[in-house]
Formats: C-alpha cells, structure tokens, sequence
C-alpha cells in the first residue's frame, strides 16, 4: 500500500512539472548540453535524486548499442491529454514513446525494411547494423502536434506524430543503408547527419536534407577524411553553418582533403558547401596516433560573438570563432589548452570523447565542459580537485577574455569516473555519468582487436553523478543501482528528470520523490 | 599445432606480412637495414634533401642506456595496447633490450635477457672478444625489396583535385601520407650472450616462445638476420669458443644449421633476391643455400667489407670491398663486372636508385665516404669524395641524403654529417651535439639516425612530426 501510494505520488509530480523540453540530442542545434528551462532540480536538492522509475523496452542491442539519449516534450496533446514524454529510439530499429508520468509506453514504432545488401562485420562494435541516429524533434504545428524524425537503419526518414506515432508523411531517403549515421540535427527545416567508419561502404560526409523539399533532394559535404563522428553529430552555427569534426586523415587544402580537423557546410541553393574550417597544427602528428578530432562541437554566444569549443583524442580543447575559425590560415584558435589527459598518446581509452558542454551563470561568466577518459596528465595544473583521476573525469573552464585575447582558465575538475561521458547543465547541476564501458581496442597479444563480445563482458556499469557546476563538488552518486553500462549512450534532463538508456535496454527516470 | 606453436605461427606470419607493406614507413630491419644490406632507408615520408637545405635536420634527443648500444632496429605506426607508436629497439652489450617510442623517446618496454647456459659467463673482455651481447637486433626481412611509394596514406582519402581555402597555402609542398598502422604484433629477435635466440613480443617485450639454444654462449656475433622464417647470424674470431662460421634456425621446428669457416672470418652477409646468402669472408665470397646453408658456390679473394645487394633491372649484383682497396661488384655468378681501385682501406657499403634509375653505391674508404655510379652492367664510375672524417661508419642514405658519421676516437667525439648524395655537398652536421665516440654503426628509420656511443649513450637526429 505504501508503495503505490509512493508511485502514485511520483506520477503525480511528473505531471506537475514544469515545461522543459530535450528535442535533439545535446539539448539543441547548437549542442550546448545546457537546459536552460530545468526550475525543479538545484544544487541543494539534487543529493535526494532516486530512481524514480526504469523501465525494461524490449529493444535487442546490436554489437555494443542499445538506448539512445531520450528527448523529451512537454505538454504534447494526446488523445487522453495533455503529456510529457520521452520518445527513446533503440539500435534495433525502435523507437519508444514514453509517458513520463506513468511510464508506460504509448506507442513503439519499429521500422521494417529488406535487409540491406552490405552491413558491418559482426562483432565491430564500430558498424551496428541497424538504427544509430538518435532521432530529432520538430517545433510544435499549429494543431500541437509534434513531430519526430526519425531515420531508421535503412536510411529512410520517418516523420512521425509524436502524440500517437503514426505517420505525418511518407518515408523518404536520407541516408546509407547500415551506414551509422551519428545524432541528427534539425535548423530551419534541414535535417542534417553524419557518418563515419565507412560503416557497409557509407562516405564519411555531412548529410542535409530540406524537409520540406517535395523531393527531399539529399546533400552531403565530403572532406575526404576519417569518419566524421562526433557523438551528437554536427552542431548548427546562427548562419546555418553544419559544424563536424573530420576523423584522422591528411590535411591538404590544395585537393579539399579536410583530415584531422573541423569542417562547417551550409546549405546554399541546394548543395550543400564548405563555408569554413579548422586544422590543428599539429594535425600530421594527431594522424599518426589516431588522435583524430572527433567530438562534436558546442556553440555559443560570448560578449557578442558567437563563439565555439572543439576538442580531440589528443586530450586538448579549441576556441574557435565561428565566422573565421582558425583565423586566416585556419589553424589559429582564439585559445587552446594544454594536453588535460593522454600523456600516454593512447586512441582508445584516453582523451576527449563524444560531446562538450557549455553554460553561462548568473554573474554572465561562461563555462566549459569537458568529459575525458584515462588518467588526468601530470602536468595539467587545476585549482580544485577531487583525488587522482585515473579512469577519467569532467573538467570546467571558465573562459574570460581580455582586449581580444582569449583564456580558457582551469576551474576544476570532478572526481575519478569510470570512462566520463558527455555531462549536461542544468540549474547550477552538472550531471555527468562513467559509463562503465571497456573501451579497450588492442591487447598485448593480438594488437588492434576491436570486437564486441570481449569488450560487452568486460564492461561493468554505470553510474550517475551530480556535481556543483561552480566548484565541481560531488552531490550525488547513483553508486551501483544502474546495473548495466553505456555505449553511444548519453543524458537528457528535463523537468526534475534525469533520463539514461544502458546496454540492456532499460530506460533509468532519475527524480525526486514527491516532485 | 600446439597453442603456443599457432600462436608462433600467427605472430611470424604476422611478421612476414608486415614485410611485405612495411617498409613504406622507412623501417630498418636489421645491422644492415634490410636482407640485402643496402644500408638505405628507401622510403621515407619527410626526409630529403629539400628537407635538410631547409634545417629541418636536427638534433632530436639523446638517452642513457645501460651498456654499449648496438645498431637499432625500427618499426612504426605499431597499434599497441597502449595507442599507436612508433618504436625502435636496440640492444646494449649488457644483455638489454629496449623499446623507446622514438618521437619523444619514452622507454616503452626494457627487457633483461638472463644468461642461461651451462658455459661460464665471460667476465673480461679481449681485444678481439668482447663481453656480453655482441648481436644487434633484427626484424622480419622481406628478400625482395619492395618498391617505394607513398604509404597508404592512413584513414584519408585519396588526394583529389580542387581549390585552396582562405589563407593561401594553395601551393603547398605535396602532403606527405603516413605508412599503413599495422594492426597486430609482429616480434623482435634478440640472441643474448649466452647464445639464446629470443622472440619477442614487439610491443610487450615479452618471449613469445621459450628462447632457442642457437650458437653457443659468449661468442661474437655479427649480422643477425631474419628472411622467411629463418634467423641467420655470424660468429667470427673463436669467441667463447664457438666455431667461427654461419648459422641458421629455422624457427618452425628450431633446428640449426651450419656452415663453419674453421679459421676464415666472415666479415659480413646480404640475401640475393632468389634466397642465396652471400658471406664475405676473409678468403672469399660464399653463396649459401638459404637455412640449409649448404655451399652453391664461392669465389676466392680477401674481403674487408660486407656485401651489398642491389638490382639494376632484372640483373642481380653483389658489391664488396677486397684488402687491396678494390670496389668489386659481381654478378649473381661471383663473376667480376666491376672494380674500383682506390687508395684507402674499404671498410663498408651502402647503395640506393634514386629516382632518376641511377643506382650508387657508397663506400667508406680510409677517412671519408666515397661514392660511385653503377651502370646497367656493373660498371663502377666514382662520383664524389667527401671530407676527411675519423674512421667513418658504414654510411647510410635515406631518400637522397647521405648520412656520414665520423665515428671520433677518445679524444675527438663522434659527429654525423648529411651530405647530398648527388654531389656529396654537406647539407648539415650535428657539430658538437654528440660527446663520446662510436664504435657501433649508424642505424635509420621513420626520418631519424642513431647513433651510439661508447658511454651508453644513444643520439637520434632527424626529422619528427610536430606535436605541438
């Protein structure tokens, strides 16, 4: 009886939440990670967070993923009202509408197709064959309803009612067969993607499409370089500019050879064009270690520019402008850090992985975030700190700048977590995770053996931190309640809930009891 | 098969097939560089002489190692549990292997080889037998060399034609493209002093099989060698009483073979391209069946240098220097096609076609290096002289630069000089960086050179990405 009576006031206080949506993967087109609408979690109640609910889909992972990053709407009009929900696609081709409420599916959408003609080699955790893009919510249309695009495995795009799940319009191409699409992106009626590893002979390019082009005419941008897989995929600059960082591969502006560095395209007309770029230095040197730039960059507005962070395996993060990145040759950032992690040049289990952060407190100072795998490098100095950092870490920057000269400034850095992931801000609350993943891609015996089955036994699981976003602090763990780990996986938050997919398909509601 | 045997199997076969690609990353496979012992490095992504007119030779680093080292041998682009490195190995004469990821230099592993052998370990050195390990390393050699490229230039795609971008680097020097990352372990051979042949693990250290009994202990041991399997090596001067002559272990059942010299010394062995090891010796040219060892054929002469073989076209030459300061270059049939005389003792070689089909063929005589032009028969043309240097090392040419050292004495250190190799001009010299002598030969990978000196001491210079 106390339990229910228990449950029934956790319904109640989800429907009592405030209005706060996640409608892309990293919160917005920009990827800044920050909710700005969160009113009900704060730093001084965030140590009560429980699991509010979980919930088992039945969605079958596929090599090492499973769940991805929910996205969440408010007050989405259905025929039994007015909801809250959490729409969760899963690599088997599923996607998942969740009333957050009572945390009962609403409706499951998977997408049958014929089994495409290639696919990635089973056990590469790099190629899943199936869906890999965590999908997009549009705005609301006049009638409230919302829609969601979703690409299925085959390429196509689905464009489906979120209150009900059926469909607005026909499929239409988008992307590659199989070919691992990352996060897609949504800024004046684009959709945009990207792709990496080549995965079943797919380009490594930046993909657009108009959605409401009649013919859903596909444009795509290729660099010519390693994959383009920054985990939430391109970041959308005020112009429109598509932000992706380019995997290992040669720099070479003479042949348009954009490797190891960061490519901006725009539509124009419709094609889809370099607009501008970014190459480290160093960029010959990243090749050869494989450090190549692979997170997915966050933009923002600071004293009147819009400004924008990159980061790469070699452990460093870049300022850039986005109307001239790089400055005139391009390879000049306004600012960038000492090596913070991978004294030991490692590609797979050290270094900068999958997204960065960005938020700006009350007193205006601009914040930067940064997740990063592997022990902290010896010679990076921060003020605060708590213990050795060995399995990885959040590290924040405040960024100040002085008569045009730019300072990303050390302010801390978290506890040890076990493989950090991408963190989000939301009300004065970092909330960041160890994923619990073995990354390990070679062994002393065999060298470069990337397979999923060893690296799925050998992972643990994952656990839920919360950390004051001014000093770092932690303020709460979620310790071993979240039973499995997390690939490819990430955070969403949103009135008073914080949500994460793990391997074994269960979706975990973070909240607090009563509220 | 046992485990342990398929495991030898898929490492060596790893090996073999990283031959087949591996040089495109300007690997040195052994004393001599590869099986053939050309002495060059014949693909090398930023080493030229444009590079060195433009100072982009220096001085990388230096790191103390326990014990004399030997010359290096060099790997790159390894995908190792620990990232992807760039590793050389050298051996000292105390019986250690090292592993340094060469752009920094880290010491990525250090492995201590045990004397382990029913002889007594020899304590004092002799003017003709030294203690300790006497053999450096050797890595997998290809017996045909293969023909240089550009790598594969990484996870890139190809170059393609198109417009610059803003900032006016249109025309830019082509970009150099990395050699292909090789994805699983291949091995180090190493024989310790007490005549043990280890194989190890090129990125843990590690004896990848017990370590075979091959030559016995103490002795002195030049040009270890490793072509298809087989690891070849030289004894000379008595040393620990071991036999003088050649030697070969087959590793698929570690069986020995021999050719014993009584009292000729070999001075130095090359593969042909057929597999036919050619042994310079004292008192004539050797053709030797490949492991079986077993004579082809030989002809007479009093040999100062190691040979060196090289192909112009399909036709096969071996190069070697006699006591009478001849340059001799025969054919595949140790019949003479070339001689140079000249005032000086020979004391080694090195060759390299440049892009033009011109093949050189460099010499150290007396106190410089000395460079000749090959013709399609054989014919010896002598090109240039370079300046007087103290008892100069064997030389080495990396894509056009000749690298020089003037090994030094006691009381005058070592110095490397790069010289163009079209005209010998000095393009640069490491000047006073180094500080002790050398008394081991110059070694050359990934757009570096090595040089060890008598103080432990190892010297790299060269060329290295920028990590900043």
């Amino acid at each position: 009886m106390r339990t229910t009576r228990f449950v029934v006031a956790l319904a109640l206080g989800c429907a009592l939440a405030h209005a706060a949506d996640w409608p892309t993967d990293g919160g917005n087109p920009q990827r800044t990670a920050w909710q700005k609408d969160e009113k009900i979690l704060n730093r001084e109640n965030v140590k009560n967070l429980k699991i509010v609910w979980k919930l088992q889909l039945d969605n079958q992972p596929i090599e090492m993923h499973s769940l991805f990053p929910p996205l969440i709407a408010d007050k989405v009009p259905t025929p039994s009202g007015p909801k809250q929900i959490a729409l969760v696609a899963g690599v088997s081709d599923n996607i998942y509408a969740i009333d957050v409420a009572t945390h009962q599916i609403l409706w499951k959408k998977h997408f049958e197709y014929p089994a495409p003609a290639r696919r990635g080699r089973p056990t590469d955790p790099l190629c899943p064959a199936g869906l890999t893009a965590t999908p997009v919510l549009g705005a609301p249309a006049a009638n409230g309803s919302r829609p969601v695009y979703a690409m299925a495995g085959d390429g196509e795009v689905h464009t489906l009612n979120l209150a009900d799940g059926e469909d607005l319009a026909p499929p239409y191409q988008f992307g590659y067969p199989y070919g691992k699409s990352y996060a897609l992106n949504l800024w004046n009626d684009v959709l945009f993607t990207t792709t990496a590893q080549g995965c079943a002979g797919n380009p490594n390019q930046i993909w657009s499409v108009n959605i409401k082009d009649p013919s859903h005419k596909v444009m795509t941008y290729n660099p010519k370089s390693g994959g383009l897989w920054g985990r939430t995929g391109a970041a959308i600059d005020e112009n429109g500019v598509a932000w992706a960082p380019t995997g290992d591969g040669r720099y070479d502006p003479a042949t348009q050879t954009y490797g190891n560095g960061l490519v901006g395209a725009k539509v124009v007309g419709n094609e889809l064009k370099l607009q501008d770029y970014y190459i480290p230095k160093n960029w010959a040197w990243l090749q050869s270690r494989d450090l190549d730039m692979q997170v997915t960059p966050a933009i923002f507005k600071y004293k009147g520019k819009e400004l924008m962070i990159a980061a790469s395996k070699e452990c460093r993060i870049y300022l850039l402008d986005t109307k001239a990145a790089g400055g005139d040759d391009h390879q000049t950032p306004l600012e960038r850090t000492p090596l913070i992690c991978n004294e030991e040049v490692n590609f797979a289990s050290a270094g900068i992985w999958g997204a960065l952060a960005t938020w700006e407190d009350a007193q205006g100072t601009r914040w930067i975030l940064s997740p990063f795998w592997g022990p902290s490098h010896p010679d990076f100095k921060v003020p605060v700190s708590y213990g050795p950092v060995t399995h990885g870490a959040v590290i924040a920057f405040k960024l100040e700048e002085k008569n045009g000269k730019y300072k990303l400034i050390p302010a801390w850095m978290s506890r040890d977590m076990d493989q950090a992931e991408p963190p989000v801000i939301a009300n004065g609350v970092i909330y960041a995770f160890g994923s619990g993943e073995n990354t390990e891609q070679a062994y002393p015996d065999r060298g470069l053996d990337d397979n999923s089955p060893e690296r799925i036994h050998d992972s643990t699981h994952a656990v839920l931190y919360a950390l004051d976003a001014e000093t770092g602090k932690e303020l709460y763990s979620s310790g071993d309640q979240i039973k499995s780990w997390v690939h490819f996986g990430g955070l969403s938050v949103a009135n008073g809930r914080v949500y994460l997919g793990t391997f074994d398909s269960v979706l975990y509601c973070f909240g607090l009891e009563g509220k | 098969m046992s485990p342990k045997s398929i495991f030898l199997a898929a490492l060596v076969s790893g090996a073999l097939a990283h031959a087949q690609f591996g040089r495109g990353g300007g690997d040195w496979l052994d004393a001599g560089g590869d099986a053939q012992r050309s002495g060059a490095v014949r693909t090398d992504a930023h080493m030229s002489v444009e590079l060195a007119e433009k100072g982009g030779i220096t001085f990388q680093w230096k790191q103390k190692l326990s014990g004399v080292p030997s010359p290096s041998v060099v790997a790159s682009r390894l995908i190792t549990y620990k990232g992807f490195k760039d590793l050389m190995f050298v051996a000292t004469n105390n019986d250690i292997v090292y592993s340094i990821d060469h752009p920094f230099p880290k010491i990525f592993w250090e492995k201590h080889m045990p004397f382990n052998s029913l002889e007594v370990q020899a304590k004092t050195a002799t003017a003709t037998c030294p203690v300790g390990m006497t053999s450096s390393l050797a890595l997998a050699a290809p017996l045909a060399p293969p023909v240089p490229n550009q790598g594969r230039g990484g996870r890139g795609g190809p170059p393609m034609p198109g417009a610059a971008g803003r900032g006016g680097m249109a025309q830019a020097a082509p970009v150099p493209t990395l050699p292909r990352p090789r994805r699983t372990p291949a091995t180090v051979f190493a024989l310790s002093s007490d005549g043990l042949l280890h194989v190890l693990n090129q990125h843990t250290g590690e004896d990848v099989v017990p370590a075979a009994r091959f030559i016995r202990a103490n002795a002195k041991v030049r040009d270890l060698m490793s072509v298809n399997n087989v690891i070849y090596a030289a004894t000379v001067d008595n040393c620990g009483g071991a036999p003088n002559g050649v030697w070969a272990l087959d590793l698929a059942d570690n069986m020995v073979y021999e050719y014993k010299t009584g009292d000729t010394m070999v001075v130095g062995m090359a593969f042909g391209s057929d597999g036919t090891l050619y042994a310079s010796t004292d008192k004539g040219m050797l053709a030797l069946e490949q492991k079986t060892l077993k004579l082809k054929m030989q002809r007479d002469g009093s040999y100062v240098t190691a040979p060196a073989v090289f192909k112009i076209g399909e036709k096969e030459f071996i190069a070697a220097g006699n006591e009478h300061g001849h340059l001799l270059v025969l054919d595949a049939k140790l019949e003479l096609v070339g001689n140079a005389p000249g005032a000086g003792k020979l004391s080694s070689l090195a060759t390299w076609e440049d892009a033009d089909k011109v093949r050189w063929l460099l010499a150290a005589r007396g106190s410089a290096i000395q460079a000749y032009k090959v013709s399609d028969v054989g014919a010896l043309e002598a090109a240039w002289t370079s300046k007087e240097m103290v008892s100069p090392a064997a030389p080495i040419i990396d894509n056009g630069v000749v690298f020089a050292l003037s090994s030094g004495s006691r009381t005058a250190p070592a110095v490397l000089y790069a010289l163009n190799i079209a005209s010998g001009k000095e393009l640069w010299s490491s000047g006073k960086s180094i500080t002790g002598y050398s008394t081991a030969a110059l070694s050359a990978g990934a757009s570096k050179i090595y040089v060890g000196t008598h103080d432990g001491m190892l010297y790299a210079f060269g060329y290295t990405l920028p990590r900043e």
